[in-house]
């Protein structure tokens, strides 16, 4: 009889602010098990409108950005984008017994 | 090449915000089949990095005007039309940076997000011009860029997959798109059964870049609106940092438009007022 593993999936989610429902700008999907539904490289809406609204799909949020102060010498320096928010799902898989 | 073939304040205001300019059917078909031919039999070889072989007066940082000469590179980048863009964004006398042939296999996979200018943010800026030789379909994976995103330089951007606002270049064969050097962009996965060639050069400025352009086409009465229209839109992906995109798109106007005080929402006013020369 197989046994069942535990497996995670994660969700990138770049916000328009670091409130987590702010509109969300940009994604990324990175899987151990692949999700045929996952939005790919070309894909043209993000999967969710906030990241208020992933975790309402079961989504775990696992990390929050860093809110850094303004360089005083540069205040204008923005960078990549910046209100990155992390998020998981475990999902169970089977494996051959071992 | 003639004054009807340099850019417009429209354009240019565009590029600036945008970070990038389309031309659709600049080069000829028949001038495209030559310089992917001339690739493949060695005329025009693939260079970079290590310059092997290449003429000292044809290595980087040498004049264009001395590179690509009885080649169709070489014609296309002295033709009018491309003349007009490269006199009214660089300068009368550019210097070659690097070129390339990308060439993506059928089934090859996506290039990850990145820019270029990694090492060499400034004001002043190249130019990347990528020549679409061939009619490129969405499923051939041509460049994908993030328009705005040039003025923003980045630690690294591989970690983005999707950006709201992103633009996957689709497009007839002799299609040219010039980027400035700091746009985030990438190659896409080529999901058909053809070979995509597409041919990149970059150059860069000898001269500031003041006014080179066609500059009677400010003189209109809605300079000012169609201006602050083009400087201040936003691309779907700035959120809250749209003023520090706006001040940055600001700042390059004032040198494309050789206008110190342009200053569309006021804020570089903001930035300097310092009256008493203290700072917190």
């Amino acid at each position: 009889v197989g046994a069942a593993a535990v497996r995670q999936n994660l969700l990138i989610l770049y916000a328009a602010g670091a409130d987590l429902s702010s509109f969300v700008v940009g994604w990324s999907r990175y899987d151990s098990v692949p999700d045929p539904d996952a939005p790919t490289a070309s894909s043209e809406e993000p999967p969710y409108p906030t990241v208020v609204a992933a975790m309402r799909d079961g989504w775990r949020v696992i990390q929050v950005p860093l809110l850094l102060p303004p360089d005083k010498d540069d205040p204008y320096t923005a960078a990549d984008l910046r209100h990155e928010f992390v998020l998981e799902k475990l999902v169970e898989v089977a494996t051959d017994g071992g | 090449m003639g004054d009807e073939h340099l850019l417009d304040v429209e354009q240019m205001a565009h590029f600036v915000a945008d970070g990038y300019l389309r031309f659709d059917g600049l080069l000829p078909v028949e001038l495209c089949e030559r310089i992917k031919a001339e690739f493949e039999d060695g005329t025009v070889p693939q260079t970079w990095p290590h310059f092997h072989g290449v003429p000292k007066d044809q290595l980087p940082g040498q004049p264009l005007a001395s590179c690509f000469h009885g080649t169709g590179v070489g014609e296309a980048i002295r033709s009018d039309g491309m003349a007009g863009v490269l006199q009214s964004l660089i300068g009368p006398s550019p210097l070659y940076d690097h070129h390339a042939f990308h060439v993506t296999q059928p089934g090859q996979g996506a290039q990850a997000l990145h820019y270029d200018a990694i090492i060499d943010f400034r004001l002043d800026f190249d130019i990347e011009i990528f020549f679409f030789l061939q009619d490129t379909t969405h499923e051939m994976g041509g460049t994908r860029i993030v328009p705005g995103s040039h003025l923003r330089p980045a630690m690294d951007l591989t970690r983005m997959q999707n950006i709201r606002g992103q633009v996957q270049v689709v497009c007839p064969a002799g299609t040219v798109v010039v980027i400035h050097q700091g746009m985030w962009h990438s190659g896409t996965q080529n999901r058909s059964d053809r070979v995509r060639h597409m041919f990149k050069l970059r150059v860069n400025p000898t001269v500031p870049q003041t006014r080179l352009w066609d500059t009677t086409t400010m003189d209109r009465d809605d300079l000012d609106d169609v201006l602050r229209g083009i400087l201040t839109a936003g691309h779907g992906w700035e959120g809250g940092d749209m003023r520090h995109e706006i001040v940055r798109r600001t700042r390059l106007w004032q040198l494309i438009s050789g206008d110190d005080a342009y200053d569309t929402e006021s804020w570089i006013r903001r930035i300097l007022c310092a009256p008493s020369g203290r700072r917190l």
